[in-house]
């Protein structure tokens, strides 16, 4: 059975214990600190219990949310206040009203802490620039453009000194996940998202980059631009808008009939198909995520090109319904696996 | 000189106070009733926020909506909802409908909502003024922004809607109304002229052209309101009182009302008219709740 194909991974953030989202916004230092590792160790022992290739960072204990965890770090953005994501949930856009300069690391303590406890594969999510742009009121700068390659040094900036952290013990490739959710937001802008994505990773060796994407209304511009991408790897939602039949028709799952178009499109880079619906409780059985990888492959062709994933982060959900979903992820690919 | 009121419309920002009482009540820790109770008291301390700051014509703010779509497709729709979707180009989103059987009317049931479907609270709570309007999403949004079943007819499900609106109309007893039309089609739906004859209709409608019109060409609301100048132009032929909108609904930068004043009376003098109204795009929901409140005094001041 080859363990080395359809790669089970997580997206990114998962829903924090009690005890640390009660306590996150209110208490700092190093008793915050303390009990973000605690989240970590139990969000870790979580993910490996479910058995995931690879672990991401445990959940993103180390951080609320993906925006304001960046604009926390930097100097030049003012909060004025939550605004809605979907039904009750929030996030916090910063206003951008001066330039903006990196004031300290955003993730080297998490990725230190996480260094020491996983066994497993780590993959570092960072949040890209453009979605920094896109997420941001921009009271400061000239236009879009510039606004998000200020964001794209600032993060090449970033990314340089965490892979310092960790070629000083590891020697194995760096996994960096640039977080683009806002990518196919605006179809003409793909333009911006190639420049912006690429100079932030620009003269970056010894990492594997790859870019997370999702609830886009068309993954074809993506592809179609994404040979412009110079990274190795999409990590995409697909299950979301996918129906809950089972069979591995194209009937069935239409919501995967891009993968045959980006196969066409653009096969050198690997692709994390989401397989799980991250916004709703339902717990997909084993045989309906195995149908959807079944697909996949049949698309694709390279099992060794195919990771999967969630759709996206899972922290919208409870961790019992995380864990139930990631689990049955990994067995369905066991399954699959036992074909290999 | 031309008259100038303001408008303000849609979803407003929920407080602080608000989103941590539904937080409770998804956690069960608050009851529908007293929910409920606060979103209507909240709603009415909104409106009083609008009077007090001289906005003309100004909607329910909706805070118990969740999305443009969400109250009115609980009432109309059996199945429920699942699929998130990006509204526009931003990063916020809805439920979708999803539409298997032709709409009709039902009855709202306090205990029958649930976080994805409606929160607790009166659908529309009116300040009995004459400033307040009913707020209603575009019968062509509703349709392009839902998932239709292929077994279904989309003339029939737009003319469901008409009635359904129609109906509503009648029981709120809508004098003004606001209409908002983010997906539109390409021309403009026919049963938009009944609910234009029913009302007094302020008609929010993106991507105005006059080809929009070129099916229906007696259709005529109170007011269009427009996004930008040169369908504006559009807006003053084909409405009694045509709006713009000339505030960013989608930014916290701060606008000078004397400017937004000022463009609003140039843009109105080169076209030869008496008055209009000017509003934001997009609803202010995509603002932190001090921007959306610091935004409505500027707009209040522009109608003075």
């Amino acid at each position: 059975m080859k363990s080395d194909i359809l790669i089970t991974q997580e997206i990114g953030s998962f829903r924090k214990p009690q005890y640390l989202s009660s306590v996150f916004r209110k208490t700092s230092g190093s008793e915050l600190t303390k009990l973000k590792e605690k989240a970590t160790l139990e969000t870790l022992d979580l993910f490996n219990r479910a058995g995931l290739d690879n672990i991401g960072v445990a959940g993103e204990m180390y951080r609320w949310e993906m925006y304001e965890h960046v604009a926390a770090s930097l100097e030049g953005i003012e909060f004025y206040g939550p605004v809605r994501s979907f039904d009750n949930r929030y996030y916090r856009k910063g206003s951008v009203v001066s330039q903006v300069k990196r004031k300290n690391s955003f993730h080297d303590d998490e990725l230190s802490f996480i260094m020491r406890n996983a066994t497993r594969k780590i993959k570092l999510p960072i949040t890209g620039p453009y979605t920094m742009a896109d997420w941001s009121f921009n009271e400061h700068y000239r236009d879009k453009r510039d606004l998000a390659l200020a964001f794209a040094d600032i993060l090449n900036e970033e990314i340089r000194h965490l892979y310092g952290i960790w070629s000083k013990s590891r020697s194995d490739i760096f996994e960096v996940q640039i977080d683009e959710p806002a990518a196919t937001t605006h179809p003409s802008e793909m333009d911006l998202v190639v420049e912006s994505v690429n100079r932030s990773i620009e003269g970056i060796n010894g990492c594997e980059f790859s870019i997370h994407v999702c609830y886009s209304t068309d993954y074809g511009m993506l592809f179609e631009n994404g040979s412009e991408l110079k990274l190795q790897g999409y990590n995409l939602e697909f299950a979301n808008r996918d129906t809950n039949e089972l069979g591995t028709g194209s009937d069935h799952r239409k919501a995967f009939a891009e993968l045959k178009r980006y196969w066409d499109i653009d096969s050198t880079k690997f692709i994390g198909i989401g397989v799980t619906d991250v916004h709703v409780d339902y717990i997909e059985p084993v045989q309906l995520i195995e149908d959807r990888i079944k697909y996949a492959i049949d698309a694709i062709r390279d099992p060794g090109k195919i990771r999967v994933n969630p759709d996206c982060g899972l922290r919208t959900r409870s961790r019992e319904v995380g864990f139930a979903k990631l689990k049955n992820m990994v067995d369905a690919v066991k399954e699959i696996r036992k074909e290999y | 000189m031309v008259k100038i009121r303001s408008i303000e419309y849609g979803l407003y920002p929920r407080s602080e106070h608000v989103r941590l009482s539904i937080s409770k009540w998804e956690r069960n820790a608050l009851d529908h009733n007293s929910l409920g109770k606060l979103m209507d008291a909240e709603k009415k301390e909104i409106l009083r926020f609008f009077n007090r700051y001289g906005i003309d014509f100004y909607t329910d703010p909706l805070i118990n909506w969740q999305d443009i779509l969400r109250m009115v497709a609980s009432l109309t729709l059996d199945t429920p909802f699942e699929k998130i979707s990006r509204y526009r180009e931003t990063n916020t989103f809805y439920r979708q409908p999803l539409i298997e059987t032709y709409p009709r009317l039902g009855e709202i049931r306090e205990d029958e909502s649930t976080p994805d479907s409606h929160l607790p609270g009166s659908m529309y709570i009116s300040d009995n003024s004459d400033h307040y309007m009913y707020f209603l999403p575009g019968i062509e949004s509703f349709v392009n922004m839902s998932n239709i079943s292929k077994e279904l007819k989309r003339e029939r499900v737009l003319d469901s809607l008409l009635e359904i609106y129609l109906d509503l109309i009648k029981k709120h007893g809508m004098e003004r109304l606001l209409l908002f039309e983010p997906y539109p089609d390409a021309y403009l739906y026919e049963g938009n002229s009944d609910i234009f004859s029913s009302a007094q209709v302020f008609y929010v409608r993106y991507g105005l052209t006059d080809n929009s019109f070129s099916k229906n060409r007696d259709a005529r609301p109170f007011s269009l309101i427009a996004s930008n100048e040169k369908e504006f132009k559009v807006a003053a032929r084909r409405s009694e009182v045509p709006g713009i909108a000339l505030m960013n609904g989608q930014n916290t930068y701060l606008e000078d009302p004397e400017k937004l004043r000022e463009s609003a009376i140039k843009i109105s003098s080169s076209l030869k008219l008496d008055e209009c109204f000017v509003t934001h795009t997009e609803y202010f929901d995509f603002l932190p709740h001090v921007i959306a409140d610091k935004k409505i005094q500027i707009l209040g001041k522009v109608g003075e």
